[in-house]
């Protein structure tokens, strides 16, 4: 019984491996917000990475507190910067999209 | 319209934030102050003192059902059971016992005297939003009594996000497990909560025949309701619990066969009720620089019956503990903080240690009450140097003046080098019949010998910490060295003789040189590993005057972590492997057999957990295993087939009880954000 569950608990990790896999295709897109209220520290930046993860087709978060930015990566097929928008509105964030091409190539 | 959305913004700031930036730490932990030196995992913070961080997301990479489970990914504390029989959790920092750590929850001292035994198991892993763990002499501002280190809780707060939370465990001993705490905003100012635990171990189980349940039974229930104001300059928190626990131990019906020759079986009870309450206020009369004047009030009520075999020991203790303090900041460079405190603790003692149960109930009073003031100075030079020193004076009606020194300085060389170093004085009141009933649970006989003084050390501390990033990717190294020693201890000595625990106040050569060094790297983002090793020296003389090891302490220790967590965190594996170097078991006897009694020395053994977590919006499930590698300590008891003889023992433990072990368990999360 024990073996029995140590096995399951191994076959979970391909299953991690896959679901890790996924999300890097030709439709992804990366956007780069600045939110207000500010983000004033890690607390911040981990309440909204850890809400816009679960919106559809999203794939990679990075945050910025020196340069105040949100980069999110996501599948265009799936869902765009003003669904984006409105999940940042949904933690109490308004999200402004900075459309500069110096902001993204930073981000990256 | 405006108004209302620069509220909004102001509160939603605020709260979000969690502990707001400009509330006195007093009060709230300033959690904006962190600087990551290392990546993820255990983050170390910008302060003087050498102090670890452990959030609740950390606390979600383990089982971690409570306090005294959370410190398995953290190398710089052990967590052993003392005992087979009460599975009394104990901690040990830098080599030494768990009553030189300070124990605080949300910065007041707690668990002192007979709670400190049990109180790792009394905070349930969901209640807790962060841990920190202090290396060294702490601050002087919450008293005397840390001299290893300094540990802080810091509970799920009113005034977070408005949020319900519920979460279930059950593991393959059957031990089931149900949280549930919430929270509500009432108003602009005012917030309450509630946060609520539920623990069962449903059978006992006896792996390995000696006719002894493995680990206790314990039942559990907890509650605490709170509330906060958050006002422009008054801030005030209060909190009220309630625990009541049962904990069942020794020999089961169902596993002891005919062992027993006709006598009675062995058991152990130990029922307790415990009720604890605090408020803090703070009137903040100097926003812009901190200035704030805090007065902070707790009080607690531990009730604790407990018989082993025929032994009894039952506890009754009472604690007040006031301080006021006074800080302020100049220039964001130098801060003042001062204060006064009051603390009162009452003990009532009703005991009989014979282990045939003849004689009568002795009865034992003790009244502390001890009265102190400190002053603090610290200084932080463009978070390049940040150094803090304190002095305090405290009277004891027992045992007189205590004269506290403590000084922390940290060098931050460059963003990824810093070095600190710490020295301080720290005392102790001994209560042995508190700190050490857990003996009870043997045929040794208990000789408290003299009159006890108070127990007094020094600690010096020193480490570095630095970054370098081979190939881009992040490797964080730390080292540490910390040195303690005592002139006055309270040993429990078990070498002496091998049927009795002397317990007596030491003042000979006792010491202990702790030295740690960590790796950690960022392998990839989604990625860490991290290995630690541990030397500790702990010796003293407990055989005539030669300095020896201290018994069931390990000298080596490492340990691994592995952490993955791809696609953003939705899914979570965790790995760790704990390596325990052996050590020295109490003097053994020879045997009517000629053997000795137990080996003189314990070997090394490996301990592996691991977990996978899926994550969802508001759903979280995980399953994971302890233990893995299924070590058993071989024999933990002593003579267990004659627990009512004169050779029966279940306090030397230095290993796990339980083999291997598979626990599921879902966390379920609403929060309505402002």
């Amino acid at each position: 019984m024990k073996k029995l569950i140590f096995i399951m608990l191994l076959a979970m990790l391909p299953m991690m491996a896959v679901s890790a896999t996924n999300g890097k295709d030709d439709n992804s897109k990366t956007v780069v917000f600045t939110v207000s209220p500010k983000m004033s520290c890690k607390n911040c930046e981990n309440k909204i990475k850890n809400n816009i993860r679960y919106e559809k087709g999203v794939s990679r978060i990075a945050t910025d507190l020196k340069q105040q930015t949100v980069t999110i990566t996501y599948d265009s097929e799936k869902t765009n910067s003003e669904n984006l928008s409105k999940a940042f509105r949904k933690i109490g964030y308004t999200a402004k999209e900075c459309k500069t091409d110096a902001a993204t190539e930073k981000a990256k | 319209m405006k108004l209302r959305r620069w509220l909004t913004a102001v509160s939603a700031a605020f709260v979000s934030c969690s502990y707001g930036q400009d509330i006195p730490d007093s009060l709230f932990e300033i959690i904006d102050e962190v600087v990551v030196t290392t990546p993820k995992g255990i983050r170390k913070l910008n302060r003087a003192t050498n102090t670890d961080l452990i959030t609740a997301s950390e606390l979600t990479r383990a089982a971690c059902c409570n306090l005294g489970e959370s410190f398995t990914t953290n190398p710089s504390v052990d967590v052993n059971y003392s005992d087979a029989a009460t599975g009394a959790r104990q901690i040990r920092l830098l080599g030494l016992s768990g009553s030189y750590v300070q124990m605080m929850t949300e910065t007041i001292p707690n668990f002192r005297g007979a709670s400190a035994l049990y109180g790792l198991g009394y905070i349930p892993g969901s209640w807790m939003q962060s841990i920190q763990v202090s290396k060294g002499a702490s601050s002087v501002k919450n008293g005397y009594e840390s001299i290893t280190g300094q540990i802080n809780v810091e509970m799920k707060k009113p005034q977070l996000d408005p949020s319900l939370s519920i979460n279930g465990y059950y593991d393959m001993m059957n031990k089931a497990e149900f949280n549930a705490d919430g929270n509500v905003h009432l108003g602009r100012n005012w917030s309450a909560g509630v946060l609520t635990h539920f623990e069962n171990g449903f059978t006992g189980h006896d792996s390995n025949d000696d006719g002894f349940m493995d680990m206790p039974r314990i039942r559990q229930i907890s509650a605490m309701p709170r509330v906060a104001y958050l006002g422009t300059n008054y801030v005030f928190q209060a909190a009220a619990k309630f625990l009541d626990e049962r904990r069942r131990g020794g020999q089961d019906k169902h596993h002891v066969h005919d062992m027993t020759n006709g006598k009675p079986l062995y058991k152990i009870n130990i029922d307790t009720r415990r009720w604890e309450g605090f408020a803090k206020n703070a009137y903040i009369f100097d926003r812009e620089n901190e200035g704030n004047i805090a007065l902070i009030v707790s009080g607690s009520l531990h009730d604790q019956d407990a018989s082993y075999g025929l032994r009894l020991c039952d506890i009754k203790e009472s604690e007040l503990y006031s301080s006021l303090m006074f800080e302020r900041k100049w220039n964001e460079k130098h801060q003042l903080s001062t204060g006064l405190s009051l603390v009162h603790d009452h003990y009532n003692f009703n005991y009989r240690l014979s282990t045939d149960g003849s004689g009568n109930m002795s009865h034992k009073r003790s009244n502390e009450t001890v009265a102190g003031g400190y002053a603090q100075y610290s200084l932080n030079a463009d978070e390049k140097v940040v150094a803090m020193a304190g002095v305090r004076l405290d009277h004891s009606s027992l045992y007189g003046f205590m004269f506290t020194p403590r000084m922390h300085l940290r060098y931050n060389v460059s963003q990824d080098i810093s070095l600190n170093a710490s020295a301080g004085r720290g005392y102790r009141s001994p209560h042995p019949l508190a700190e050490y009933s857990y003996m009870l649970a043997s045929s040794r006989r208990i000789e408290i010998e003299g009159s006890l003084s108070r127990e007094a050390a020094w600690n010096y501390g020193s480490g570095i910490t630095w970054a370098v990033y081979p190939g881009g990717k992040k490797l964080s190294l730390s080292g540490e060295y910390y040195y303690t020693d005592f002139s006055n201890q309270l040993m429990l000595n078990l070498d002496r003789d091998p049927h009795a625990a002397y317990i007596y106040s030491y003042g000979g050569r006792a010491y202990s040189h702790a030295f740690q060094t960590e790796v950690s790297l960022e392998a990839t983002d989604d990625i860490i590993l991290t290995a630690a090793w541990r030397l500790t020296d702990v010796k003293a003389c407990y055989v005539g005057n030669k300095l020896i090891q201290k018994p069931l302490t390990s000298r080596n220790k490492g340990l691994f972590t592995f952490g993955w967590s791809p696609n953003m965190g939705l899914w979570q594996t965790d790995i760790t492997l704990a390596v325990n170097g052996g050590g020295r078991m109490p003097s053994p006897y020879v045997t009517s057999g000629g053997v000795l009694s137990w080996p003189e020395r314990y070997k090394p053994y490996v301990q592996l957990n691991a977990q996978v977590t899926r994550n969802f919006r508001h759903w979280s499930l995980y399953i994971g295993g302890e233990n893995l590698t299924n070590f058993r300590q071989r024999n933990p008891i002593v003579d267990a087939a004659d627990p009512w003889g004169e050779n029966f023992d279940a306090t030397m433990i230095y290993g796990p009880l339980q083999g291997a072990m598979v626990y599921v368990g879902f966390r379920y999360n609403i929060t309505k954000f402002l």
